[in-house]
């Protein structure tokens, strides 16, 4: 019964969220507008703090992008969606049914975390395309790198929707959820990128800490909402 | 005789530090409608949410077909239809999708859901909105949709929180012939409302909370007699006799309207019969014609009332 109801509920997160006008921007107009973008800074950025021009793929350039806001867009989504359907009573229909009610909670991050990689590695997929398209060698190192990034990507939107279950389970209001998520959880999405910003070598510490958070946090948020009052 | 469904003893809820339920007992046999009414803040909703295992932290026991609420909530809870005061859906969804996702929640096998969605929607006058996004219905169609998921999947037990606020007459019509229907076919349902004359028609028993706590409890008429609301005699004519002096003779008569009275009957012991003959007797032999005569049954809503004043005489008494 209980793994009956896992699967009804994360069938019908996936299709509510792939569908709603968030996502709808994820998948359609963000890699769209990213491409366009690309092409119009002609492949590459002033980044160097020289302002010396420095080189990117169209798949670098998307991955930057994205992974820019993916991981922010995920919490904010989780966040706003558990602070307005529990607002709305949706809850209680769930929560009288006989099943975990932490099922609901497990399901909403599995959904949006799944929903946003597959709009971030869609985007990913486009900037390959686009590399290919313009002659650029897809070699084994770029698809490592691409594969290093997604990784960390992932990280980054998992433990944002983490972060984002924890502000929805705790908040009342939208924009206190909206604002937790801002300046308290998103924090912590920076733990997978630290290795980049401060050029740490032991990658594999920044992979493990998220990962026990996200569960921590996954965990704790479910706790919180199985006793919560509705 | 077989076991109570519901057995609610000494059921105690405090926020911050306020008992909104003080020591709430109470039992519900099975196939009996319930009654649950109280003045606004009572405790109700408190009380129907405990039930369904929505609220938790409170001292007592609250048992559904002996499956205790707080620690095995998946047992009671497939005993249950709950419909909430103001019951909510996810916006994106259909009406088909949100009852078809709730009753696959209950564990109501697909090919039951098919057969059962329509026929319940139809039976609402819903089915021409099943494939509407929830947010497009009306706060009445809501409210009808709301009872159609607590029927889903034909539970024992019905617990309907204010299930008549937001309805139509005809639907509340329907709702109340639902209950009886349900009633036959065996189902304990357990209701509250602020529309009496409603609880009244389909409660067999019911009871009062007040301040956190059950007042009384009973059948409708055996707590009419408890609460020694007098009894009162209606005359109406259609014709009335000059001399109306025989009406107010007969005791202290209200004109509830031009031609039209409530006689109350003040000894404990009189023959009610004797006086509406009197009546009846006096209004012909002076050249009235009556439209209507008989006792008065007294109404929940009188009783309510009755009840409100006695406790507000206490409280200042004390």
């Amino acid at each position: 019964m209980q793994t009956d109801a896992a699967w009804v509920f994360l069938k019908d997160e996936v299709v509510g969220f792939a569908k709603s006008r968030a996502m709808l921007i994820m998948w359609i107009v963000i890699p769209l507008v990213a491409l366009a973008g690309y092409l119009l800074i002609g492949g590459s950025l002033n980044m160097g703090s020289g302002g010396e021009k420095v080189e990117l793929s169209a798949t670098q350039f998307m991955g930057l992008l994205v992974g820019g806001f993916a991981g922010t867009v995920a919490a904010l989504i989780v966040a706003v969606d558990l602070v307005a359907e529990r607002n709305r009573n949706v809850y209680v229909l769930f929560a009288v049914r006989p099943f975990r009610r932490e099922i609901i909670i497990y399901t909403k991050f599995v959904a949006v975390f799944g929903c946003v990689a597959g709009a971030c590695i869609m985007a990913m997929l486009i900037g390959l395309t686009a590399d290919a398209v313009r002659g650029r060698a897809i070699t084994a190192a770029v698809m490592s790198d691409v594969g290093t990034s997604l990784l960390k990507l992932s990280l980054t939107i998992a433990i944002s929707a983490a972060g984002g279950v924890m502000a929805g389970v705790m908040a009342r209001s939208i924009v206190v959820a909206v604002l937790l998520v801002l300046y308290l959880w998103q924090n912590f999405a920076m733990i997978p990128n630290i290795p980049l910003y401060f050029r740490v070598s032991n990658h594999w510490l920044y992979t493990a800490i998220p990962a026990v958070l996200i569960a921590v946090f996954v965990l704790w948020g479910a706790n919180l909402f199985k006793k919560a009052q509705l | 005789m077989a076991e109570d469904l519901v057995q609610i003893r000494g059921l105690t809820k405090t926020f911050y530090g306020r008992a909104v339920l003080a020591d709430v007992t109470f039992s519900i046999r099975p196939g009996e409608v319930f009654g649950y009414i109280g003045p606004n803040g009572a405790g109700k909703t408190t009380t129907l949410k405990i039930l369904a295992g929505l609220i938790g932290g409170y001292q007592g026991q609250v048992l559904i077909g002996g499956a205790d609420v707080a620690t095995e909530r998946a047992r009671a809870h497939a005993l249950l239809g709950y419909m909430p005061q103001a019951a909510g859906f996810q916006q994106w969804r259909t009406v088909d999708s949100a009852l078809d996702t709730l009753g696959a929640l209950s564990g109501v096998p697909a090919d039951i859901r098919r057969k059962r969605i329509p026929e319940l929607l139809e039976r609402f006058d819903l089915l021409d909105a099943r494939r509407k996004k929830v947010k497009e219905l009306s706060g009445g169609m809501t409210q009808k949709l709301a009872l159609v998921q607590a029927l889903l999947h034909d539970p024992k037990l019905l617990v309907l929180d204010e299930p008549l606020e937001g309805l139509d007459p005809p639907s509340r019509s329907l709702l109340k012939t639902i209950i009886r229907e349900r009633q036959r076919a065996g189902v304990t349902v357990l209701f509250s409302s602020h529309i009496l004359s409603d609880v009244q028609d389909v409660a067999d028993r019911v009871g009062i909370l007040h301040n956190g706590q059950i007042a009384t409890k009973g059948a409708i008429r055996d707590l009419l007699s408890t609460f020694g609301l007098p009894v009162e005699i209606e005359l109406e004519l259609a014709v009335a006799p000059p001399d109306l002096a025989f009406v107010h003779a007969a005791g202290p008569a209200r004109e509830l309207k031009p031609n039209q009275w409530r006689i109350e009957v003040l000894a404990p012991d009189a023959d009610t019969d004797a006086i509406v003959h009197t009546l009846v007797e006096k209004t012909l032999a002076g050249g009235g014609r009556i439209r209507k005569v008989g006792v008065a049954e007294p109404e929940l809503d009188e009783l309510f009332a009755q009840y409100l004043r006695r406790a507000a005489g206490g409280q200042r008494a004390n």
